[in-house]
C-alpha cells in the first residue's frame, strides 16, 4: 500500500482530531517563558539511517525551524564514536556556530550487559561514564541524558567526574515511573544528599500521555501481534471507566492474538501525571525530553496533550529545553512514507505557540 | 548476506546478541559464519574487520555503526543456486542499558522481581524473523 504522508494523515490521523485546540490563548497572558525550544537528533534517525539525510543535514533542519538546543544521541551519529578526531570536533563546533546553534543535551547509554550474562563492575562502569563525560566535554555539551535504569551507584559515584567535565548529568523519568517512584525518590536523595548540581532528573512527555498511542497500537495489529477487535473493546471500557479485570477476563475469552492480554495492562496504565507533580523538582529538571508520537495536521500530540502540560511549566516558572524527540518513525514506516521533519515542524509550531517564541 | 542493525544506535560487536539465519527452510548456525564491519563509521568508506561468532562476543570495543553494512559469511558447500531463495533473519542486539541485578529493587517498573533478578538483556524465547525472497543471479 502505497500513500504519502498528507494521505495517511487526511485518513486515518485526520479523522480523530476532534478536540479543540486554543494554544495561543493559553499562552497569552502567561509570564516570559524561560523554556527554550530544542530538538532531538533521533527525531531524524530514519533519514540518517537511509543516508538521506547527513548530520549536517539534520543540524540545519533544526536552525531552521528555530530549534536551537541540540540534543544528540552520539552512538548514533558521531563518527568513531567514542573516539572522533579533534579535526571532527572542530567541524561540530563549527556547524553549531554556523547554523547558531547549542550543544545542549548529550544522550548517554550505560550499557551495563556489554558481555553476555554479566553486569559491568562499578570501576567498569565509572570507565563507561567517563567515556561519555569527556565526550560530551569536548563537543560543548553542558547537561547528559541518564537512561532510568543507569545504576545508582555509578551516579553518585560519577559526581566528581561530572564536575571535572561541567557535565549536568539528569535521569530520565520514563512512563510507566512517576516522579513519585521510589527510583525518583533514591535520586533526590543522593542529590540532597551531595548538595550537588551535577545531578537532576529529566522527565519524559510519555508520563503526560492520557491516552492511547494509536500509530503503535496500529502497527502491532499489521504486524499481527494485536487484534483490532481486541484493542477496540480493551479501549473503549478503559474509556468507559469499566474495571481492569472485568475487561481483562473478557479479552482471555475473545483473544486472537498474542499481546491483546498484556494491552490491557498497557491501556490501564495510561494516567497522565499533573504536571504540578513535578514541581518540587523544579531546581532539579534542566531539560525535558518532549517525546511524541504523532502530530496532526492540527498541531497537536494525539496522545500526549501538551496543550495542558507546558502552560503548567511555563506557570510554575521552569527554566528548562524542552527537546523535541519523534519517536513515531518504526511505527509507520512498514506502510507510509515517514516524514520525520515535517512530524517536528508540527510539533515546534504547537511549542512556539504555546511558548509565545 | 548483507544486513544493518535492527536499532536506532550502533553497539559495540558483544552485544549482538542472537542472530538466526534460515534459507529455503535451512538453518545455519552463527557459529559457523564469519561477521565483518568496516572499522570507520557511521558511513565512513574504510577497511573491513572479519569476526567469528565467538570473537564478537568479546569485542566489547570494536563498534557496528548506526545503518553500516555488516557482512554475514556463511560457509555452503556448492554455495546457493542462481533463482529465488526465501530468507529468514531475527537478529537481537542486547541493548542492554539496565543492569541484569537491581540490587536496591529499585526499578519498579518491572514489577515485582524477587532477589533483584530484572532478565533483562536476555533474548525473547521467541526470536521474531523477518522474510525476504531474494533472487541469486549467477
Amino acid at each position: 500500500m502505497n500513500m504519502t504522508r498528507k494521505e495517511f494523515l487526511q485518513t486515518v490521523g485526520g479523522a480523530a482530531t476532534t478536540a479543540a485546540m486554543s494554544s495561543s490563548s493559553i499562552a497569552s497572558g502567561a509570564g516570559k517563558a524561560n523554556l527554550k525550544r530544542g530538538v532531538s537528533l533521533y527525531s531524524y534517525q530514519d533519514a540518517f539511517y537511509t543516508r538521506a539525510m547527513s548530520l549536517e543535514d539534520c543540524l540545519a533542519e533544526a536552525a531552521s525551524i528555530g530549534a536551537r538546543e541540540i540534543q544528540l544521541l552520539p552512538e548514533e551519529m558521531v563518527p568513531d564514536f567514542p573516539n572522533p578526531s579533534d579535526k571532527w570536533v572542530g567541524q561540530w563546533k563549527d556547524w553549531m556556530a554556523k547554523y547558531d546553534l547549542v550543544a545542549d543535551t548529550y544522550c548517554q547509554f550505560q550499557d551495563t550487559v556489554l558481555i553476555k550474562g554479566q553486569d559491568l563492575s562499578l570501576d567498569e562502569g565509572m570507565e563507561m561514564l567517563e567515556r561519555d563525560l569527556k565526550l560530551a566535554n569536548r563537543m560543548g555539551f553542558t547537561k547528559m541524558r541518564m537512561l532510568i535504569g543507569t545504576p545508582i551507584d555509578v551516579m553518585e559515584k560519577g559526581l566528581p567526574l561530572a564536575e571535572k567535565y561541567n557535565v549536568w548529568m539528569g535521569c530520565e523519568v520514563h512512563a510507566p515511573a512517576r516522579t513519585t517512584s521510589r527510583l525518583v525518590q533514591r535520586w533526590v536523595e543522593v542529590i540532597e544528599k551531595h548538595k550537588t548540581k551535577y545531578f537532576g532528573i529529566l522527565p519524559d512527555f510519555g508520563i503526560f500521555q492520557d491516552r492511547p498511542n494509536r500509530v503503535q497500537r496500529d502497527r502491532n495489529i499489521r504486524d499481527g501481534t494485536l487484534s483490532e477487535a481486541a484493542t477496540k473493546y480493551i479501549e473503549e471500557e478503559w474509556q468507559k471507566g469499566t474495571p481492569k479485570e472485568k475487561v481483562a477476563e473478557a479479552v482471555a475469552k475473545m483473544a486472537t492474538k498474542p499481546g491483546d492480554a498484556s494491552y490491557v495492562d498497557q491501556v490501564y496504565r495510561i494516567k497522565m501525571q499533573d504536571p504540578k507533580e513535578l514541581v518540587p523538582f523544579k531546581d532539579y529538571i534542566r531539560n525535558f525530553h518532549a517525546k511524541f508520537w504523532e502530530m496532526t495536521e492540527n498541531y497537536q500530540e494525539y496522545s500526549i496533550p501538551c496543550e495542558k502540560v507546558i502552560p503548567a511549566l511555563i506557570a510554575a516558572g521552569f527554566n528548562a529545553t524542552l527537546s523535541s524527540e519523534y519517536e513515531g518513525q518504526r511505527a509507520i514506516q512498514d506502510v507510509y512514507e515517514v516524514d520525520e521533519c515535517e512530524q517536528v515542524r508540527r510539533h515546534h509550531v504547537m511549542m512556539k505557540r504555546l511558548l509565545g517564541a | 548476506m548483507n544486513i544493518r542493525i535492527n536499532y536506532y544506535r550502533g553497539v559495540y560487536l558483544s552485544q549482538v546478541d542472537t542472530l538466526k539465519l534460515i534459507v529455503d527452510g535451512e538453518e545455519f548456525p552463527a557459529g559457523k559464519m564469519t561477521f565483518s564491519v568496516p572499522e570507520h563509521g557511521p558511513n565512513i568508506p574504510s577497511n573491513r574487520k572479519a569476526y567469528t561468532f565467538q570473537e564478537l562476543g568479546k569485542a566489547a570495543k570494536a563498534r557496528w555503526f548506526f545503518g553500516d553494512l555488516m557482512t554475514l559469511t556463511v560457509p555452503k558447500p556448492g554455495g546457493l543456486s542462481s533463482g529465488m531463495h526465501k530468507v529468514q533473519l531475527g537478529l537481537f542486539v542486547r541493548n542492554s542499558y539496565i543492569p541484569m541485578f537491581d540490587k536496591e529493587q529499585l526499578f519498579d517498573f518491572f514489577g515485582p522481581h524477587p532477589g533483584g533478578a530484572t532478565h533483562y538483556g536476555e533474548p525473547p524465547a521467541n526470536l521474531s524473523l523477518i522474510t525476504k525472497n531474494i533472487t541469486l543471479v549467477q
